[in-house]
């Protein structure tokens, strides 16, 4: 069964573990001994029940009330799987949302429609990521709806402001959909509410399972295998696109031309690699010795030492590296615009939580392409003194 | 329990435990002779063209089952493994937390130091408990093998990180995606050989397997490969049911981990 991966977005306490405990326990994925191990701890907290301790493991988690660290459950919806990942809600934890969003292709965002709560820095934060991840499919559950007394004004404001900001960011209105729920109470995740009548969409399950049903992506035209390192006599690489043949390829950078003599995949020697797969290969020429992070391609792509690409940073930088495809590589940052928050637009430095436009110098030649075109070959983690510092996607 | 792509989770592991081979030195897993490190081991065999390329470590207390013994005899003169057992010392008087504490975590230790390996493939996976959920690909432990999880590196897509406490080492987890029902779904599409055990005996079988100590049975008539696939369709109990350490305390788990246990 194919599993589509939803990360949960949103502020802290806005209800993201406390839907997904919410769902587990709904769609029987879950077993009764997690339940009745989360009616305890809640039960001795002094706390009502709390679904998200099905989730929330850590003593700290528990007993705090916050997830820290992100974790996955799957439930299993008419013909499909969904991998539901929770993130933590706090900005200081947001290495571990990038952990754990990163792997995903549809997005929940929890948003509290109770007054007081609504947008936050954080709400428009992780909008933001999740545009930047690439994520296309956003899904938002305007939730605590039992709270305002299942009020569609109060839905309604949160709708348009919350519309706003996704068109600047730049999200199309095609594929992004809202939904007004009770985590809590159950309202419109599985069953339509009887207390909304005045919202006639679908339920948050329906919208979920239409997005999954949209998400195919084109191949790209070249056929590129990313190389990992020497397993023996041949060298292990990863299919990223297309098919590597027993015919010659171009070694990236350098344009030396090789001929394919044997593919070995999981033991068997085969004909040909297909996108995906993970497969030692086998040239009568022998290939360089720092061949970890190059690429073998059917066509040549120009590599790159200077690139654009969008960055969004975690931690300050000092002396930064990138890491890309295997390698660790000194770089230069130059800030050329800031593009989150929106209303920074003059200054041209950002802090941490910051995203920018960018230039990128990178001491060695990379092959690149945007993130847009091959995921795989546009992206990258950015660390500063050994730290993680934040990632980048790649844009020319 | 929900069945996934085997094509894509062995790719994964594929990829996992050659980065572990290209990024440390020195590289051991562990072997319990259970059906997760065992379906693993037939993974880093199809990775390394036919060979598991790191020894291989037995936690031994000298109490695991008697089939346990010859399972391990027979396959490690079948795949050719470099078998290593580290001795571990039962003490009479503990049992559960205590006693996995104690032996099994200060053994590993001991191995671990005696032949410096700086990094250890263990076959855990999410589905098994709500803190090996929390887990990372690459997981680093520090000196004393402590899991700092309130602090947990960045590991985003693929890039796993191979930055290191200069005198801890880190745990490799190939496994992580696979749900239960995956490991048997791959067991059985690879034949991969299998602790008898696992198998229904008079109305019971292991679903899980420990020490002869602190390991019950549950109540089974699964007596091959597809009726346990069959029967692990329906279960909603879970699969660490038979065993105590799990069960002690609300945080026995996360305090078993957090001093270098598996």
């Amino acid at each position: 069964m194919k599993i589509n991966k939803v990360t949960l977005l949103g502020h802290k306490d806005h209800g993201k573990s406390t839907l997904i405990g919410n769902l587990l326990i709904a769609t029987k994925s879950t077993s009764k001994e997690r339940i009745e191990e989360a009616e305890e701890i809640s039960r001795k907290l002094g706390k009502k029940f709390e679904p998200a301790f099905i989730l929330d493991s850590f003593y700290e988690e528990r007993k705090g009330g916050l997830t820290i660290d992100t974790t996955r459950a799957q439930i299993r919806y008419k013909d499909m799987a969904f991998e539901f990942i929770d993130v933590p809600g706090h900005s200081e934890l947001i290495q571990n949302m990038l952990s754990g969003a990163s792997y995903a292709n549809i997005a929940v965002l929890v948003i509290s429609a109770k007054i007081g709560e609504g947008i936050k820095k954080q709400t428009e934060r992780h909008l933001f990521i999740a545009r930047m991840l690439g994520i296309k499919h956003l899904i938002i559950a305007v939730n605590k709806m039992d709270i305002v007394n299942y009020k569609k004004e109060r839905f309604d404001e949160i709708k348009s402001e919350i519309s706003k900001f996704l068109s600047a960011i730049g999200y199309e209105e095609k594929n992004v959909s809202f939904v007004p729920i009770s985590a809590y109470t159950q309202e419109n995740i599985m069953k339509k509410s009887k207390k909304m009548d005045w919202y006639s969409g679908k339920t948050l399950l329906e919208h979920i399972y239409a997005a999954s049903k949209n998400g195919r992506k084109k191949d790209y035209g070249k056929s590129i295998a990313l190389m990992q390192g020497y397993l023996e006599n041949g060298v292990s690489c990863t299919v990223l696109s297309g098919k590597i043949s027993r015919n010659p390829f171009y070694l990236i950078p350098g344009y030396d031309k090789y001929g394919i003599s044997k593919i070995i995949v999981k033991g068997r020697s085969v004909k040909e690699a297909k996108t995906g797969v993970n497969a030692v290969i086998y040239s009568n020429k022998k290939f360089p010795a720092d061949i970890r992070g190059k690429i073998l391609c059917n066509e040549k792509i120009v590599p790159k030492k200077r690139f654009g690409a969008q960055v969004f940073l975690v931690n300050n930088l000092e002396n930064p590296t990138l890491r890309f495809n295997g390698n660790e590589i000194k770089c230069n940052i130059k800030i050329k615009k800031v593009i989150y928050p929106l209303r920074n637009k003059t200054i041209n430095s950002i802090k941490p939580l910051e995203a920018a436009e960018a230039e990128i110098t990178a001491d060695k030649a990379l092959v690149t392409l945007p993130f847009d075109t091959l995921k795989e070959l546009g992206r990258f983690t950015i660390y500063s003194g050994g730290k993680f510092s934040g990632f980048g996607t790649i844009k020319e | 329990m929900i069945k996934q792509n085997l094509g894509e989770l062995e790719e994964k592991s594929i990829y996992i435990i050659r980065e572990a081979k290209s990024h440390f030195k020195n590289v051991a897993a562990l072997w319990s002779m259970g059906k997760d490190s065992t379906a693993m081991l037939a993974i880093a065999r199809k990775a390394f063209l036919g060979k598991v390329p790191f020894p291989v470590i037995h936690i031994d207390n000298s109490i695991d089952f008697p089939e346990t013994y010859k399972f391990r005899e027979d396959i490690a003169k079948k795949w050719k493994l470099d078998l290593i057992v580290a001795e571990s010392k039962i003490n009479e008087e503990l049992s559960g937390f205590a006693c996995c504490g104690a032996n099994k975590t200060v053994a590993l230790k001991k191995v671990m130091n005696d032949y410096g390996f700086d990094a250890l493939i263990v076959s855990i996976r999410r589905d098994e408990h709500g803190i090996r959920s929390k887990e990372r690909v690459m997981s680093p432990r520090d000196e004393n093998f402590k899991w700092n999880y309130k602090n947990q590196p960045a590991e985003l897509w693929n890039d796993y990180s191979s930055k290191l406490d200069k005198k801890g080492h880190m745990r490799i987890h190939p496994l992580l995606d696979f749900n239960e029902i995956d490991i048997w779904n791959y067991i059985k599409k690879e034949h991969v050989p299998v602790n008898p055990l696992y198998f229904s005996r008079n109305g019971y079988r292991y679903r899980s397997l420990g020490c002869t100590n602190c390991t019950v049975p549950v109540k089974s008539n699964a007596k091959t490969v597809d009726e346990i696939i069959k029967e692990l369709e329906n279960t909603k109990i879970e699969e660490r049911s038979g065993r105590q350490q799990d069960k002690e305390k609300e945080r026995t788990m996360e305090r078993l981990r957090a001093f270098g246990y598996m």
